[in-house]
């Protein structure tokens, strides 16, 4: 054994020894690992060796390198992905990733027959129809289709969605959280979705639906997302 | 990345989404051709095949070479808010539940077990797996192990018709209060294809779970593979 541990390449071995302490939780999910200079000090390697192993690391989604900050370890698991989307930004930023949204469409439209029967409201009617992608740290992590009455909020359409939050401005004009009903499902994904996310043609991802209701019992929110994610975890108590 | 280029597609699904969802097709019922679709909404065959592509993604219809498009039953819905057996969760939602048991059989805890009960490895444990239906379909395949020193006889018992949390906390006294659960999103191997009767699609949702009792202590862990065509989520979550 210890003869082919020597026989294995050294980058190898530093990978699996930073593995090993992710696992352990030396390192922490979200926390940043040493620098590439530090690392070729407490171990006398060389700077290319250590770039090997933490680019095999970042191969494997292990780690993130973020530009100017520095090398994080991911986040493999969402804590309680059914809290919804606006905890998955929280997630993101609590992982040292940095989240940002990008817009794809905005459109103002009747709300036809299934967003009518959804909000109820006339299928003349107008919603307001948002189409955002997530990222973190500059990965996109999820595809967002957002409908929202459009007269539930005055000039919504000229909101920017890139830098504000859609819960924050629904606090804002005075709208509370009431209940939000989730539904997940595990679906294929097609162009355009999996360009956006980048990912294979046909692959596999979970898809959320949030309905939200307001405090005073009005539907103001209608998701569907796209889930770029491996896993999730929850807990449930025993009543 | 730029303009968010399959409104048209998006507009389609929406519109035979409506007719699903109205009830105007039935489970089953199969869709007119792409032609009378790509006529009646006035879009080109390549929009059409898009939104059915996705669709079909979606477990909204399915296909048959040959036939045709058809129109998919509706996913069961399990509702994660509230911690309950496989038995008695679908039997309140007025379903009936069955099970076959293909193995019983105590074994020598394997290291993936051994850590998710907090024992050390090759501690004798009970493996039990089952195929669970409800009506005649076959929904999840499930492998559960529990400390052999928990519940001493376990093996007498008949898991077909009995719940193993139902018997735990009956006849073993044992009071079960949290479930630790990860999903994540997988295909079925050849085994549980052909156990799950699964021919359209392989996608399926892994929940890895561990039981705790009332002073925290691992007493089953479980993986369950379900058939994602057949299965949905759904959570409450109030404000």
């Amino acid at each position: 054994m210890s003869k082919l541990t020597k026989e294995k390449a050294i980058y190898l071995q530093l990978a699996e020894l930073i593995e090993e302490k992710i696992f352990k939780k030396q390192y922490r999910p979200g926390q940043m690992i040493p620098s590439e200079r530090e690392l070729c000090d407490v171990y006398g390697i060389s700077r290319m060796t250590v770039r090997k192993a933490i680019d095999s690391l970042v191969d494997k989604e292990i780690l993130t390198r973020v530009q100017g900050k520095g090398t994080f370890v991911n986040r493999t698991d969402m804590n309680s992905a059914m809290d919804g989307l606006e905890s998955m930004r929280a997630f993101i930023r609590e992982s040292g990733l940095l989240p940002s949204n990008k817009v794809i469409h905005t459109a103002v439209r009747p709300a036809g027959v299934k967003y009518a029967k959804i909000f109820g409201i006339d299928e003349d009617s107008l919603i307001f129809e948002l189409f955002r992608l997530r990222l973190a740290s500059g990965k996109p992590v999820a595809m967002e289709y957002t409908r929202v009455p459009y007269d539930l909020i005055e000039n919504i359409d000229k909101y920017d969605f890139e830098n504000g939050s859609l819960y924050e401005l629904f606090e804002k004009s005075g709208f509370h959280l009431g209940r939000d009903k989730q539904t997940l499902e595990i679906v294929r994904v097609t162009a355009p979705q999996s360009n956006l996310l980048d990912v294979e043609d046909n692959a596999a991802v979970f898809m959320l639906h949030n309905t939200v209701t307001e405090t005073g019992g009005r539907v103001i929110e209608h998701t569907r997302s796209y889930i770029a994610q491996r896993a999730m975890t929850f807990s449930t108590t025993l009543t | 990345m730029g303009k968010y280029s399959n409104l048209l597609s998006e507009e389609v699904k929406e519109q035979i989404e409506i007719l699903h969802e109205s009830g105007v097709f039935k489970a089953n019922d199969p869709l007119p051709s792409e032609r009378e679709l790509a006529e009646q909404f006035d879009v080109n065959r390549q929009t059409i095949r898009t939104a059915l592509k996705r669709l079909r993604n979606e477990h909204r219809i399915y296909t048959q070479h040959g036939k045709g498009n058809f129109v998919s039953p509706r996913k069961y819905c399990d509702d994660t808010s509230r911690f309950s057996s496989f038995t008695s969760g679908w039997e309140a939602d007025g379903y009936t539940t069955y099970s076959r048991t293909l193995l019983m059989q105590v074994i020598e805890a394997p290291l993936a077990v051994s850590t998710m009960l907090d024992l050390s490895l090759g501690t004798e444990v009970y493996h039990l797996r089952r195929v669970r239906y409800i009506g005649d379909e076959p929904l999840s395949y499930e492998t559960s192990y529990v400390p052999v020193k928990m519940c001493e006889g376990l093996d007498r018992f008949d898991f077909n018709h009995s719940s193993l949390y139902d018997t735990m906390e009956k006849v073993y006294g044992i009071s079960l209060t949290t479930i630790d659960e990860k999903i994540s999103i997988t295909t079925l191997n050849d085994d549980e294809r052909a156990e799950l009767e699964a021919d359209n699609d392989d996608l399926a949702f892994c929940f890895k779970s561990v039981t705790l009792s009332k002073d925290r202590v691992p007493v089953e862990c479980c993986v369950a593979v379900v058939r994602a065509d057949k299965m949905y989520l759904v959570s409450y979550m109030e404000a």
